[in-house]
């Protein structure tokens, strides 16, 4: 008997944490969309579907859908794969590979107020880091932040930037683990390394690969504090991304019970996308 | 018989006996929160400020806690009004003072200022400052830290162009003139702008052009913008061509860019904060002056900075909040948190005071922002004004960019706020 | 894969290049925290700063009570780690090797949890808090995270990669269940529970948004508070000092990963098929 119930004891912590600190204020949220609170109602007031609706009917959320769709679509493929191919390269005694490593995962440990001020300045049109280096090779000068046409890919270069380094540390796991005595068959027969790595190694690695692929969705929400400190979600919600769009509804505008109707949407979303990816991945 | 008498004159006296013990009591316990908007050695000054506060009243305790920036300050009283855990007193931006107000977070005044003097106690103030103040005809806050734009103007780069140092440009004409010799140009690239206003998500700038155009931008009664309105459309149109048409400024220059790229003399002149002179004087390496804000029929600087809101409700605690809050407003703390900070000093009286005295003889441009507080106007706010404030940024953001025709743009983002406020 | 030696060079240099292109904010960091204030608004960026001015960091340590939010973040970083450290083994021996009626649901729901944002959950835990009385305290920076979704998937995935032939051996030899956890399966996982360990380790320490919602005393506030102080909206940061401070601030981290990356280089021992 007791070794029946022994693995529900042995979930049991965690699942109660995990119900008391993201489960419940998931309903909480949920129950608050139905509301709605903000300056013309203190007081919360049962509104039913109408915050979805006004959701809905808000052009400027299909706007930073858009947004978020392109943000969440590139940069968790680039950053998996640079943080895949860095992690392939640093995986033997390199000299100074252990700097090497050390400076590529610096960038994940760098306090975003920091990183994002250091961008602002890099990527500053007239006397930034970026554009110095333009000029020193005869190019003009680009308004990386302040144009509406590039502002988001910006922040999707300083998204890949911040979080490679995770994935590099991920597969550098995930490598250690292979079984050595397939690769060294593999290696013995001659087989070339490009193919090695495609026929033998890809394969080994689908479940970290499919792995890193939900962390990097999640990473992806990082997205916020560099926003908030760097463009506040323009010019022109140019990178006005779904988690701003929540911030700016909840805490500028005061609109909460709106405000917890898109963050509902977001993590529906969010969750359908991981449900889809772990099905591919998992056939 | 007498000491019968004796007795009930004891018996009489015996109350005031018990209150004894209840004066003697515990001090009341405040919290204070406050945003540093200015760098992390303003806390020390507050924390200063505060200590000094509990010594000289024994019978209050205030806990100061820095609370982030305007942003966080915000989101941290919206929870704690959720959570029933709202501070004493909190200071936050001006144009917050409305929804505070309506969320029945913060507290109305009126009845503490009758008791201090009233309209003779709020005659203390810069009357421009208290425009802000209030919500549906009651007061809720005390002017803190607060300030306006102005503009910082590089006097070698003046006397290089052949204009005079002492006499920066006073009206949009002279502004204009100026920044064009002012600019340098390398062909098609700009080396040096002649003026930058940058934009920052409060739209500061905007109110300046269209106050010193003589325009009002929000009806009376909060609800709708009037962006569309001629005198606003004016200043618009003045922004839009010193960007494209005379071609002296930048489409876009974020707000913290702008002090930084005047100490690297990539532009001759800036609008901003007063709050920036501090910055200026670490940072920059050449001669710089402060001129007003330019007019066009009117002077009219647009207020900016926080207010001390009081939160609590127990009558105890308003009391002992509001001696806090009015001490912190008297004329000595005034100029002491001013000097500190950078702030202008909400006082009169302060400015005359010693020692606000010899920091105009250190730094006589000082008192170019003493001489536009008179003019300021009210930052625009109300209840529901935050997305429309977003809708104006976007809009001028797109405007200067020639992105979008300035009269259509202008009439959609009026008919957009609107609808967003109604909500 | 060994490469060939001109292959090795090659990538050597490759490698190089990409990390000067990554480290080049970093070194303007390190190079700015150096700097006097006016040394870094110039009309082109100086490489070098005038001077080794340590001024910076004593300026940034004194303008708050840094050495207090360090001493609180070491304590509250470390509780955090070992509590989901804890949970998520538990969790994963459980979702990993035993068949139990829910499991598929349990493994559900912790993808569940993993994509909820701190947007998402901060309002409602705020709310908790308070009714347990434990807002402004270390319990505030501590509960919430007792758990994680994501080292408990990290660790699941891990245990699952361990042959089912091992737990049979080792059960023979008397040692089962908990014992087999931890005498077995952490020490071959040993690389993942290393990554986690990083990662958790860097998201906790640099946490700054929770530390400010639910505390106000400084005496246990963290070191990404005393960071924010240099940044500002109304005017603009007291860069060098912001500089200086983000060094101290990350240098822990940095050192922590210098000295455990070794572990993710492959030695000539295999893993994980020797006892």
């Amino acid at each position: 008997m007791k070794a029946r119930l022994a693995p529900y004891l042995y979930v049991l912590p965690a699942l109660a944490m995990l119900a008391l600190w993201n489960y419940y204020p998931l309903v909480f949220l949920v129950d608050l969309s139905f509301h709605k609170l903000d300056a013309s109602s203190p007081v919360p007031a049962w509104v039913g579907l109408a915050n979805y609706r006004a959701l809905l009917a808000d052009p400027l959320f299909w706007r930073v859908l858009g947004n978020t769709a392109v943000y969440t679509f590139v940069t968790v493929p680039v950053s998996i794969a640079l943080g895949l191919a860095l992690a392939v390269a640093l995986n033997q005694r390199l000299l100074v590979g252990g700097l090497l490593r050390t400076v590529f995962y610096t960038p994940v440990v760098l306090p975003t107020v920091a990183a994002a001020t250091v961008a602002l300045w890099i990527f500053n049109t007239n006397y930034g880091l970026a554009n110095y280096l333009l000029e020193l090779i005869g190019q003009p000068p680009v308004a990386w932040l302040t144009d509406s046409g590039r502002a988001l890919w910006t922040i999707i270069a300083i998204g890949v930037w911040k979080t490679f380094g995770y994935f590099m540390l991920v597969y550098l796991a995930a490598l250690q683990a292979l079984p050595q005595a397939v690769l060294e068959a593999a290696r013995l027969d001659g087989a070339r390394p490009w193919d090695r790595f495609w026929s033998i190694t890809w394969p080994l690695l689908r479940p970290t690969t499919w792995f890193a692929t939900v962390i990097a969705l999640i990473l992806s929400f990082q997205s916020f504090d560099f926003i908030n400190i760097m463009t506040q979600g323009g010019p022109s919600n140019s990178t006005n991304l779904l988690v701003f769009y929540i911030y700016q509804h909840g805490f500028q505008y005061f609109q909460l019970g709106f405000a917890a109707a898109s963050a509902v949407a977001m993590f529906g979303l969010a969750y359908g996308l991981t449900a889809v990816i772990s099905t591919w991945f998992n056939r | 018989m007498n000491s019968r008498r004796e007795f009930v004159r004891l018996l009489a006296a015996m109350p005031m006996a018990w209150t004894v013990p209840a004066i003697a009591a515990e001090p009341v316990p405040l919290s204070f929160w406050y945003p540093v908007d200015l760098g992390g050695g303003l806390a020390k000054a507050v924390d200063g400020l505060v200590s000094d506060f509990n010594k000289a009243h024994a019978d209050i305790q205030v806990t100061p806690t820095y609370t982030g920036n305007y942003d966080v300050t915000l989101q941290k009283i919206q929870a704690a009004k959720l959570a029933g855990t709202l501070p004493d007193v909190a200071v936050t931006e001006i144009s917050s003072v409305p929804v505070l107000a309506s969320l029945g977070a913060a507290q109305p005044l009126d009845d503490l200022i009758a008791a201090s003097g009233g309209r003779q106690f709020l005659d203390r103030f810069w009357p421009s400052m208290l425009l802000n103040c209030g919500y549906n005809g009651k007061v809720y806050g005390v002017p803190f830290q607060r300030s306006t734009p102005v503009m910082y103007y590089n006097k070698d780069a003046f006397a290089a162009a052949g204009l005079d140092p002492e006499k920066p440009p006073q009206t949009w004409g002279e502004l204009i003139g100026a920044a064009q010799k002012l600019t340098v140009r390398d062909g098609e690239r700009i080396t040096r702008w002649g003026v930058e206003l940058p934009l920052e998500a409060f739209d500061w700038f905007y109110y300046a052009l269209t106050y010193s155009n003589g325009g009002q931008t929000l009806s009376a009664d909060g609800t709708k913008v009037l962006w569309d309105q001629p005198k606003n459309i004016e200043a618009l149109q003045f922004w839009y061509d010193l960007v494209n048409k005379y071609k002296v400024t930048p489409p876009y220059t974020p707000w913290n860019d702008g002090p930084q790229e005047f100490a690297a003399g990539k532009t001759a002149i800036v609008w901003h904060s007063t709050g920036s002179q501090a910055f200026m004087r670490q940072n920059v390496k050449f001669h710089w002056g402060l001129g007003r804000i330019p007019k066009n029929t009117q002077f009219g600087p647009p207020s900016g900075g926080g207010n001390m809101l009081m939160y609590a409700t127990d009558p105890g605690r308003r009391r002992a909040a509001w001696t806090f809050m009015t001490w912190m407003s008297d004329a000595p703390q005034a100029a002491r948190w001013s000097i500190a900070s950078g702030y202008l000093a909400t006082n009169i009286a302060s400015w005359d005071l010693p020692e606000m005295q010899a920091l105009i003889k250190e730094h006589p441009e000082v008192l170019v922002t003493k001489e536009q507080l008179p003019d300021a106007k009210a930052e625009p706010t109300s209840a529901k004004y935050a997305p429309a404030r977003d809708i104006l940024n976007s809009l001028i953001k797109d405007v200067l960019a020639n992105k979008a025709p300035l009269k259509a743009a202008t009439e959609q983002a009026v008919a957009s706020a609107n609808a967003a406020m109604a909500q | 894969m060994k490469l060939p030696p001109l292959r090795r060079i090659a990538l050597f240099f490759a490698l190089l290049a990409l990390a000067a292109l990554v480290a080049m904010p970093m070194y303007w960091l390190v190079v700015s925290a150096f700097k006097t204030s006016d040394e870094i608004f110039t009309p082109t960026p100086r490489w070098l700063p005038a001077g080794l001015d340590w001024h910076n960091f004593v300026e940034a340590w004194q303008s708050a009570a840094f050495g207090r939010y360090f001493i609180n973040s070491i304590a509250v970083t470390l509780a955090i780690l070992l509590l989901q450290l804890a949970t998520s083994s538990l969790a994963a021996f459980a979702l990993a090797r035993r068949r139990f009626a829910c499991r598929g649901i349990i493994l559900f729901a912790v993808i569940g949890a993993l994509i909820i944002p701190i947007q998402v959950t901060f309002l409602a835990n705020f709310i908790t808090l308070q009714h347990f009385g434990w807002l402004d305290s270390y319990p505030a920076l501590v509960a919430p995270f007792a758990a994680s979704a994501f080292g408990t998937f990290l660790l699941r995935q891990a245990f699952l990669a361990v042959p089912e032939a091992l737990e049979d051996a080792a059960r023979l030899d008397g040692c089962t269940g908990l014992a087999f956890l931890w005498h077995f399966l952490l020490p071959l996982s040993r690389p993942t529970v290393l990554a986690f360990t990083l990662v958790a380790l860097v998201a906790h320490w640099n946490d700054y948004f929770w530390p400010l919602i639910v505390t106000n005393r400084d005496a246990i506030r963290t070191l990404p508070i005393g960071l924010a102080m240099f940044v500002t909206q109304e005017v603009t940061t007291d860069w060098n000092l912001l500089m200086a401070a983000t060094l101290f601030v990350a240098a822990p981290m940095l050192v922590v990963f210098f000295f455990t990356q070794r572990y993710f280089i492959r030695s000539h021992m295999h893993a994980g098929l020797k006892r």
